[in-house]
């Protein structure tokens, strides 16, 4: 069942990103609407900022040039990205203690942007 | 015994006047001044690197360390050396305290979070995560200010005004809501003046 699950979750991801079948939205619509887009794969851009709370705890988030912000999730799969501006694509969600989360499928370099 | 009764009753009043500030502060203060700051306090944050819990604490632990192995090899610590002492004992304590006990109690997100879409409000009894109230930081810097306060009297004003000026940081540089500054100088004072009382007391015994 688990594995069925899976596979119809990577079937729906792949038809969604891979394709070109999932439209780039805002990191401004993910935050206006982010109840709408829970649960659903997303593909957006952003800047990869590192964020580091006075406990010592790191997160990497994508932010646009309003501040608004959305959490990447696994942080190995951001770091390398760092100040740059990248395409995300991955599954979305709203965590009651964290906010708005992207759990990473891809991240790639906006190669047509200066640095 | 009358005196400890004055105490008590100044403390319930300051506890009363705290949390009524915090109460005004987390509705209608805490998310216009977070937005305000949000960009404009970013220049702050190589602070974090240097200023982290991790760091100050040992230090702390570090002169904790050196000034009472240096009491049992020269056989007595003056005055200055206890008080620092007493100072980041308390400062620790209070600071584990509040990390592990209050902050999961009340489950308010930090503000990244909040800025990330997370809503700004009590979740109490909340499982392990990072939360924001009170400022450990605060709490941690005002309980060794507190104790200093106490041994050194002459010292309230100066660091009263360092602890104003944590504060501000703490707030301007996206770190803390200012309840969680306020509620923290609370947490932190209450330790640092009682643990400078009781000291004074036993030292008074001894003497």
């Amino acid at each position: 069942m688990r594995f069925h699950l899976a596979l119809l979750t990577a079937a729906v991801v792949l038809a969604l990103v891979g394709c070109g079948g999932n439209p780039e939205v805002t990191l401004a619509q993910l935050a206006q609407s982010q109840q709408d887009y829970a649960g659903q794969a997303v593909l957006t851009r952003g800047v990869v900022r590192h964020e580091r709370d006075p406990d010592g705890s790191d997160y990497f988030v994508l932010a646009d040039p309003h501040g608004t912000l959305v959490g990447l999730d696994p942080s190995q799969k951001a770091r390398p990205f760092e100040g740059r501006l990248v395409h995300v694509s991955g599954v979305f969600e709203v965590k009651p203690g964290f906010g708005r989360v992207i759990h990473i499928v891809n991240i790639s370099l906006v190669l047509d942007a200066p640095r | 015994m009358r005196r400890f009764a004055a105490f008590v009753q100044i403390w319930l009043l300051w506890l009363a006047g705290c949390a009524l500030l915090t109460a005004l502060s987390f509705g209608y203060v805490d998310l216009p001044v977070a937005r305000h700051f949000w960009n404009t306090g970013r220049f702050l944050q190589p602070l974090n690197s240097g200023l982290g819990a991790a760091v100050v604490l040992s230090c702390e632990s570090a002169l904790t360390v050196g000034l009472v192995l240096s009491r049992l090899i020269r056989g007595h610590l003056s005055r200055l050396g206890t008080t620092l002492v007493i100072a980041c004992l308390a400062s620790i304590c209070t600071y584990a305290f509040n990390d592990i006990v209050l902050k999961p109690w009340f489950g308010v997100p930090v503000p990244l979070a909040v800025m990330a879409g997370a809503a700004h409000r009590f979740d109490f009894f909340a499982g392990p995560g990072n939360y924001s109230f009170p400022s450990g930081h605060m709490a941690l810097a005002a309980s060794f200010a507190g104790v200093c306060m106490s041994l050194y009297r002459v010292a309230f004003w100066s660091l009263a005004a360092l602890l104003v000026l944590t504060a501000v940081l703490l707030v301007v540089g996206d770190w803390h809501f200012v309840s969680d500054v306020i509620a923290g100088s609370f947490v932190g004072l209450t330790a640092g003046l009682l643990a400078g009382e009781v000291w004074r007391l036993h030292a008074g015994q001894r003497s």
